[in-house]
């Protein structure tokens, strides 16, 4: 035991040392492939690399295979301590700082894609920018804004939240049916969502959103805009 | 481990008989007296106690605690790589197409996959012979970028010979985008299947069929157009 934790002490390698009855090594990450060796309690084995939720361990007598996240949560990391492999779960959803997703929808008829990135300050305030591309049968729309974004219960898996933002519209007629040349105004939008945990570093996100185009003094543009889609946190 | 709990217990007893003679020689001896007979029980008490034995281990392993660095594992959940292969724009040809992709991996049966590609249009029969009538397309170059959620099926192993054996997967995929052509910019639905065969942990080959599917009124008439593309390429897992 005391030799074996002096080698350890001396390596780079990440080493725990199993407490359950066994852990079983898979010959490929994933649940379908056949275990092919076990590694019994007090041993040791050295931790590889992570591929999603398995891990690649070698074993002490050299025997190399994956080992799934859940087993290698029941190994120890040093005498007494428990070790802990980052699966995550709800309370990182809860506590994430950066969020970056894509979403597909309708732009007031024309067909949107939206990619944004936020960052949350505060557990229910966030800043977000988007980039969105809206492909209509007259017009093109490429659209990039700045939104504060309240979410009142974070901690809800289904949480809704309430938008804010302003931002750019470049209007571009198509060549075969409208004639005219670009347009580029400013806008300003209001909209209203929800979020849902999924599982690990994914949600599902939809919204709609109100967006008012200042065409000129006399004239705004009403662009109603909806979409869905998954966005990952970390 | 039942030796040990003996020995916690004799030291227990010897502790305790130790602190009534201590009190015996301070003029406690009827005191002394009388508590013996108990201490029978009062160890049966104590070892049912369990938090005594928390409190106050009487060996403290002299091992340096380690905690574990995450951070230290290396996890490779993204994949980035190129690919090449044909790419069928309809009534324009098919030609050769270039692409990346780089995708992340959820769990061992969905990935998220950004592929951006580009290729060549030929010029159509109607602008060869009458090329100062006709010209149905400025801009010879398309290009095309999707978002897709891929769905791995069939994992398996390949074995090549008796010494080894490579991780496959088959994978359906669907996803939508923007497809850059003749001056305009079609929203896009894509879907298909490929092949994903590792040769070591961090290196994999793809073979992909994909169907690009937009509507668009390039020839003056609407109509949906179905790019067939068929491509092959490396990905890096890091």
């Amino acid at each position: 035991m005391l030799p074996l934790s002096a080698a350890q002490a001396a390596d780079d390698e990440v080493k725990v040392q199993v407490v359950e009855p066994y852990i079983e090594l898979h010959t490929g990450a994933g649940e379908g492939y056949p275990v092919f060796y076990v590694v019994e309690r007090h041993d040791w084995v050295a931790i590889l690399y992570r591929k999603m939720d398995w891990f690649k361990v070698r074993t002490s007598n050299g025997k190399v295979g994956w080992v799934v996240i859940d087993q290698m949560e029941h190994t120890l990391a040093a005498p007494g301590v428990q070790a802990k492999f980052a699966n995550l779960k709800f309370d990182d959803f809860t506590h994430r700082r950066y969020e970056m997703g894509v979403l597909l929808g309708d732009f007031e008829g024309a067909k949107l894609m939206t990619f944004y990135g936020s960052y949350h300050f505060m557990p229910n305030l966030e800043v977000e920018g988007a980039l969105s591309q809206a492909t209509g049968d007259f017009t093109n729309q490429v659209v990039a804004s700045i939104s504060m974004v309240s979410t009142p219960f974070p901690k809800w898996s289904l949480s809704p939240f309430f938008s804010i933002g302003f931002g750019h519209i470049k209007n571009t007629p198509r060549k075969t049916l409208a004639s005219g040349g670009d347009t580029s105004d400013n806008l300003a939008s209001a909209g209203i969502g929800v979020r849902y945990y999924l599982t690990r570093r994914f949600m599902i996100r939809a919204e709609a959103r109100q967006n008012v185009v200042f065409v000129n003094d006399n004239n705004n543009g009403d662009f109603l805009e909806w979409k869905m889609g998954f966005s990952f946190f970390y | 481990m039942e030796n040990g709990i003996f020995v916690l217990l004799l030291s227990r007893i010897a502790r305790f008989e130790s602190s009534l003679r201590k009190r015996a020689g301070a003029g406690h001896g009827l005191y002394y007296l009388l508590l013996v007979p108990l201490l029978g029980w009062s160890v049966a008490g104590w070892a049912a106690d369990e938090d005594l034995f928390k409190s106050e281990p009487i060996i403290k392993p002299e091992v340096e605690r380690r905690e574990i660095h995450t951070a230290n594992i290396d996890t490779e959940d993204f994949e980035v790589g190129f690919y090449g292969g044909m790419y069928s724009t309809g009534d324009f040809g098919t030609n050769p197409v270039t692409g990346v992709r780089l995708a992340f991996h959820i769990n061992e049966y969905l990935f998220v996959e950004a592929a951006g590609g580009t290729t060549k249009t030929d010029t159509t029969s109607v602008e060869v012979f009458f090329p100062s009538v006709f010209t149905l397309v400025d801009d010879k170059t398309l290009t095309y970028y999707n978002i897709s959620l891929g769905w791995n099926i069939l994992p398996g192993e390949s074995f090549v010979g008796s010494g080894w054996a490579f991780s496959s997967s088959y994978y359906f995929i669907a996803g939508a985008g923007n497809t850059r052509f003749a001056g305009e910019t079609y929203f896009t639905i894509n879907g298909g299947m490929g092949l994903r065969f590792l040769v070591t942990d961090w290196m994999a080959l793809h073979v992909d069929m994909r169907d690009h599917v937009f509507q668009h009124d390039i020839l003056l008439e609407k109509k949906t157009a179905h790019n067939l593309e068929m491509s092959a390429g490396i990905t890096l897992f890091f």
